[in-house]
């Protein structure tokens, strides 16, 4: 049977003190010049999103040195919402048996509509292992 | 001498890149600071014992730069860097894995050091294979782990056996430390009134957790109900008991809440007449202009880690130019320190930004600092004002053992007289247990005092601790 592991993200201002509901978020996986889309949600009240199944490699890639064989699942989590602007995180890690919890500050848009087009894009590069 | 212990610091300070380069500088809370190095330097799939020895060496080197002013000795205006050339990696927005979440929330405020010596153990260690070192080996730790050392071995197997680790290490200017037991169903009490509190203002932010009435000091199944809630909004293990993870969560958060309540309450004094740009504004000036453009940046970083916070004191001193030099790189403007034109328009935009959308987009209550209601507040008085007194006495209770809880129904009773009344003895007011406007502002000022302290001095080495008899004020104030 194929591992999974699995991702919640949770999107919030300032510090998680206020939940930002109804943000838009994206999860895809690159694969060469592709994009496939493994899931759209909706953040809740609470502004999280419900849990999202991910095929992983196998656990024995993690434990122990491996010489280019990837121990993990690489995703893509774009939140979009109106108010704010809008983050991508790319290369999001998903480890087999493992819950991926990623937490996105979000920054609400200035006033100055000329900004508003301005993206986050933050990228997550492998463990030095 | 005084010797002066290790405290665990509320946030941490990362340059994001070596210590010379031009990155931006990110604050953020020490806990998510080792969550983040935790999850970006090794594997969670590995042995929990090796996941904690790890995690150990991981907080003792963080620990030992802070408490060794590491690089804010030579000047640096920053903690500690991402870069793992110097220090622990560490990728802002990064995934979190939860295994290593909640092994974190247990043991952050613990670190390696050696016998006899104060500081924290400035833990080496390295991946073992590419990198040899003297230290720990961190696939070297998994290896040992499988075969059944637990974390101590492991620590000693690679530090030497004339290391400790020492635990409940307190967290410096925190308002409400966690009592040391958990609190649960059965019991009741000052520290059940905080959490009756603290949850009660969190689920105006967070509709999902239940409201606890009446606040009562007593932990029944209301209360265990709402704390389950709460558990499974924030990703804790959801037992509906308050252990060390669940109550610096919600005690963060509360004051979290209401720190944004205030900023927004003075916004209706810096933002509410028409507020426009002057003139240029640098190091060395004083008055109203640097006060607008400091509450900006305090507005700014509550919701930007990129920019630290500034005390509203009209200075214009070094850390109101960082400030304002974070601000520019963050925006991509000319980084002079100098507060132009064009800083200032990109400053108030984004402010008004944020204002706007606070009220208009997202469910929050803005219960700010009021003004005095206009007739005194007394026995058998009620409706908000009395609501808004009873909150503020409340944090005013968190940080003066001599004042007491109040339940906040709105209704000014028994509870709220005998709170007012050791308000009046401890500032020094006539003890009347009658709120009238220089009984009001003086509250209020205490009240607004403390959410202020916490968020800039959690920033400074040698922050005070709030604790009865320490004052950095005159206390009482004189109406102006």
């Amino acid at each position: 049977m194929a591992s999974q592991g699995s991702l919640t993200v949770n999107t919030y201002l300032s510090g998680q003190t206020v939940p930002v509901f109804g943000a838009v978020v994206t999860v895809t996986k690159r694969e060469g010049d592709k994009d496939t889309l493994l899931g759209v949600r909706i953040t809740d009240v609470n502004g999280r999103t419900p849990e999202l199944l991910i095929d992983t490699p196998d656990v024995d890639l993690s434990l122990s040195p491996q010489d280019g064989a990837v121990p993990f699942t690489s995703v893509d989590v774009r939140v979009d919402h109106p108010s704010v602007y809008t983050v991508i995180t790319r290369n999001v890690q998903i480890f087999p048996g493992k819950l991926s919890i990623e937490n996105v500050e979000l920054i609400p848009l200035s006033d100055d509509l000329n900004d508003n087009n301005k993206e986050e894009i933050i990228d997550i590069t492998p463990q030095e292992l | 001498m005084a010797v002066i212990y290790p405290t665990i610091p509320q946030n941490i300070t990362v340059h994001l890149g070596p210590p010379d380069s031009d990155a931006q500088n990110v604050t953020l809370p020490f806990k998510e600071y080792i969550k983040n190095v935790a999850s970006s330097e090794i594997y969670p799939t590995w042995s929990e014992q090796a996941i904690y020895a790890n995690i150990y060496a991981q907080l003792s080197f963080a620990l030992n730069r802070i408490y060794t002013e590491f690089y804010r000795s030579q000047g640096y205006n920053f903690d500690i860097t991402s870069s793992t050339a110097y220090d622990q990696k560490f990728i802002y927005g990064r995934n979190i894995f939860e295994n290593i979440d909640r092994i974190v929330d247990d043991i952050f405020d613990s670190y390696i050091r050696r016998i006899g010596v104060i500081e924290p153990l400035a833990a080496k260690y390295c991946n073992g294979t590419t990198v040899t070192c003297e230290g720990l080996s961190q696939w070297g730790s998994e290896n040992l782990a499988r075969q059944g050392f637990n974390y101590y071995d492991i620590l000693t197997y690679y530090y030497g056996d004339n290391i400790e680790i020492v635990t409940d290490v307190p967290i410096r200017d925190f308002i409400a430390s966690y009592p040391g037991y958990p609190v649960q169903r059965g019991d009741s009490g000052p520290d059940v009134s905080v959490i009756q509190t603290a949850i009660n203002r969190i689920s105006q932010n967070y509709p999902a957790i239940p409201k606890i009435y009446p606040v009562d000091g007593i932990f029944g199944e209301e209360t265990e109900n709402a704390v389950r809630r709460f558990q499974r909004v924030f990703n804790l293990t959801e037992d509906g008991i308050v252990g060390k993870a669940t109550w610096y969560r919600i005690i963060n958060l509360y004051v979290g809440i209401l720190q944004l309540s205030e900023l927004n309450s003075e916004g209706q004094t810096f933002l509410g007449n028409a507020v426009q740009y002057a003139n240029t504004l640098s190091i060395g000036d004083t008055g109203e202009g640097v006060r607008v453009i400091q509450y900006f940046l305090s507005v700014l970083s509550a919701f930007n880690n990129f920019i630290p916070p500034v005390s509203i004191d009209g200075t214009f001193g070094p850390a109101t130019e960082n400030s304002v030099r974070s601000f520019q790189l963050n925006n991509g403007l000319p980084v002079t320190g100098i507060v132009d034109e064009a800083t200032w328009n990109s400053m108030y935009s984004a402010v008004k930004g944020v204002v706007e959308s606070l009220g208009i987009d997202f469910n929050v209550s803005l219960a700010g600092y009021e003004k005095y209601p206009g007739t005194e507040l007394s026995t058998g008085s009620r409706g908000p004002s009395v609501e808004t007194l009873q909150d503020y006495l409340n944090v005013i209770a968190l940080s003066y053992r001599g004042i007491s809880f109040v339940p906040p129904t709105g209704v000014y009773a028994e509870q709220t007289t005998r709170s007012v009344t050791e308000f009046q003895r401890r500032f020094g007011l006539p003890e009347t247990g009658v709120v009238n406007e220089e009984t009001w502002n003086s509250i209020g000022r205490v009240y607004s005092d403390l959410i202020a302290e916490i968020n800039v001095k959690s920033m400074q080495f040698t922050g005070n601790t709030i604790r009865e008899g320490d004052s950095d004020y005159e206390y009482p104030y004189t109406n102006t």
